[in-house]
């Protein structure tokens, strides 16, 4: 096989990874202040960045994942990298700045020793023997041993496990040879140990498959908010299951992108404006409802919190109010010190989204009585096409594990 | 600066200045007398409003000194962390200015696309790119950190050596931290093609899921002015 047809098939096989990695560093190392993120090198026109080089090491897998089109049962070309061969692939993109980084992932081939042991080599390859000391994100395969796990901290910026699922038993819906507590959960805190002294610089991350086991949003988030207070995970990212042709998931629908969308929100009010799992509200079935985004059905379900008056309210209450983020609740804050706030318009200027905000708040003691709230809540809403976003197609190209970075 | 501004500043009456001869001590001084104590102005507040008034004084527009100007007489009148709020509309403009510089150069650095070149006069990278703002000299910069020992030229506009050789392009590149031009046809390397480009398309088009198309997102991201600048651009007409 040609190093085109390979890079065809074994990019192709990472396709699901989501890159927020790089493309959320505070400014890259441009030394420029950020405008909200990192540097992105391109966009795909399902509007997703690419700004690592993410690919597979090699898609041949002992093992039987129900979701993944690498599962050993399926019969697919198989193709394998080489360490050098993808180390000067990988520098000659990075040369011509097509991307920022290297993030790799494998199959499991052979054992996840034998696997482990190429990733490990081909980021040798990149920082010893091309002195490369950009972004790497190596994949930790499920059950690798403590010694290679040991050598991929020291070697990546990044790590990560993917958890899949949110505990054991949905974990076994989805394969019947991964095992949560030991090849998951273990692994991740040995490496939570590896990183003190300076190691892994962008920390560990995981991943979900959202939709594939039959799991609720409330367990996934119930698990996202342990792995953070827990083993200090820096990020948890969220992918829509989608169904693989040849695949014992194959007949499943799709999951909703917006169900993902939605997952990600709450996972910013975990992580940027304190919110805490029981701010979150979640409807019968344990899912966050999709017409209206979390934050604004947290102000609604506490109507009692609210009008705040702006010149008076801390920093995290302005967190909690819809339309007001952290940067603009620190302006606000700042800027009270020697002047009081008078009309929304200066809220406005200092970021608040006045339309989401006015019902909530009270500037020097006036409120927009004309901000009726329920006539206010058809603006709110999302104006997406949420049948669009729940109908994603059957795919017969996958990736490993539908990762994120 | 406009009239009205300039008469009264600190430089009114004077036709000329020589920037060497302003002792910063006296202008902090001179306005101490006028705003009082004026801490701040060593303070972390003063950095950040220094950097944003950078970025802005880049902004391509006509009354980029006015505002910059109104902006820090409010910093002055009213403390730092009310411009830093972006309180009033000035310096909310002046703040928008500055993102956007920002944002352009942001763009330049992930989108421009190098080849590299090796001769015996040395080795070097050299890309294509049109700014809107006065980023050029960050743009080199970036580039000449990212590739140390490689030298750096940005070439504007098209670079079809036939071409560039008939309009009389320049590239321009960094001399010892300056921004200096050359005509494109004074280089020293022959422009290069690139066979690279089949190995990224392949890999961009890998990436690609179809269930989630998003033009109109990836266009936001990815705005027509840079099309040309990444092989990529066509896919997303
Ligand atoms: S998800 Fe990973 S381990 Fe499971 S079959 Fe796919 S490549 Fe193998």
């Amino acid at each position: 096989m040609d190093l085109l047809q390979k890079l065809s098939l074994l990019g192709a096989a990472a396709k699901y990874d989501v890159c927020a990695a790089s493309g959320c560093s505070s400014g890259g190392r441009s030394g420029l202040p950020s405008p909200g993120s990192g540097v992105c090198h391109s966009f795909l026109p399902d509007g997703r960045c690419i700004s690592l080089f993410k690919v597979l090491q090699t898609n041949s897998c002992q093992k039987d994942c129900f979701y993944c089109p690498n599962r050993i049962q399926r019969d697919i070309p198989r193709a394998s990298f080489t360490p050098d061969e993808l180390a000067v692939l990988f520098l000659e993109f990075y040369h011509r700045n097509y991307v920022e980084g290297l993030f790799l992932s494998s199959g499991i081939c052979k054992s996840p020793g034998h696997t482990m042991e190429q990733i490990i080599k081909t980021a040798e390859i990149l920082r010893y023997k091309y002195r490369f000391n950009g972004y790497i994100h190596l994949k930790v395969v499920p059950g690798a041993k403590p010694e290679y796990i040991e050598q991929a901290v020291r070697l990546a910026s990044r790590v990560s496990v993917n958890i899949e699922a949110p505990t054991a038993d949905y974990l076994q819906k989805l394969s019947r040879l991964k095992d949560f507590e030991d090849g998951i959960i273990n692994r991740m805190k040995w490496i939570k140990r590896l990183q003190s002294g300076g190691l892994l610089p962008a920390g560990q991350t995981t991943q979900f498959i959202v939709g594939a086991a039959g799991e609720s949003d409330a367990s996934i988030l119930k698990t996202t908010s342990g792995l953070y207070q827990g083993i200090g995970l820096k990020r948890v990212y969220f992918s829509a299951f989608q169904p693989v042709a040849g695949t014992p998931l194959e007949g499943m629908p799709p999951a909703a992108v917006l169900r993902e969308h939605r997952l990600y929100q709450c996972d910013f009010l975990f992580r940027l404006y304190g919110f805490k799992l029981s701010d979150i509200s979640f409807n019968s079935e344990g899912n966050l409802p999709e017409d209206i985004d979390p934050k604004l059905n947290y102000a609604l379900n506490n109507s009692h919190l609210f009008p705040l008056e702006v010149n008076r309210a801390s920093y995290r209450e302005l967190l909690k109010v819809p339309g007001i983020g952290p940067a603009s609740a620190r302006r606000i804050v700042n800027a009270r010190k020697k002047f009081k706030f008078n009309t929304l318009d200066e809220l406005k200027n200092t970021g608040v989204v006045v339309k989401r905000a006015a019902p909530f708040v009270q500037v020097n003691g006036r409120y927009r009585e004309s901000y009726k709230l329920v006539q206010q809540l058809e603006l709110w809403r999302d104006s997406v096409d949420h049948s669009a976003l729940r109908q994603p197609r059957v795919i017969s190209q996958g990736s490993h594990a539908l990762s994120l970075v | 600066m406009h009239k009205k501004e300039y008469s009264s500043s600190l430089f009114r009456g004077q036709k000329a200045l020589d920037c060497d001869s302003i002792s910063s001590d006296d202008v902090i001084n001179r306005y101490i007398q006028t705003y009082g104590p004026l801490d701040w102005l060593n303070s972390k507040k003063a950095g950040s409003l220094a950097e944003a008034v950078l970025y802005a004084s880049r902004y391509n527009a006509p009354d980029r000194y006015r505002l910059i100007s109104k902006v820090l007489l409010q910093a002055l009148e009213y403390g730092p962390d009310y411009v830093l709020g972006r309180v009033s509309k000035d310096a909310r403009n002046m703040f928008n200015r500055s993102r956007r510089v920002c944002m352009e150069a942001h763009r330049a650095n992930g989108f421009i696309r190098l080849t590299p070149v090796e001769n015996p006069k040395g080795s070097f990278m050299v890309g294509k790119a049109e700014f809107r703002h006065d980023i050029c000299d960050l743009v080199l910069r970036y580039f000449s950190r990212r590739h140390q020992g490689w030298k750096i030229y940005l070439i504007s506009g098209n670079t079809n050596t036939e071409q560039a050789a008939l309009t009389g392009q320049t590239a321009c590149y960094l001399e010892k931290n300056v921004v200096k031009t050359v005509p494109v046809s004074d280089l020293p390397f022959e422009l290069p093609g690139d066979d690279f480009e089949r190995l990224w398309e392949t890999y961009y088009e890998s990436q690609y899921i179809e269930g989630r198309k998003n033009l109109a997102l990836a266009r936001k991201h990815l705005p027509q002015k840079y099309w040309s600048w990444v092989p990529e651009g066509n896919k997303l007409k």
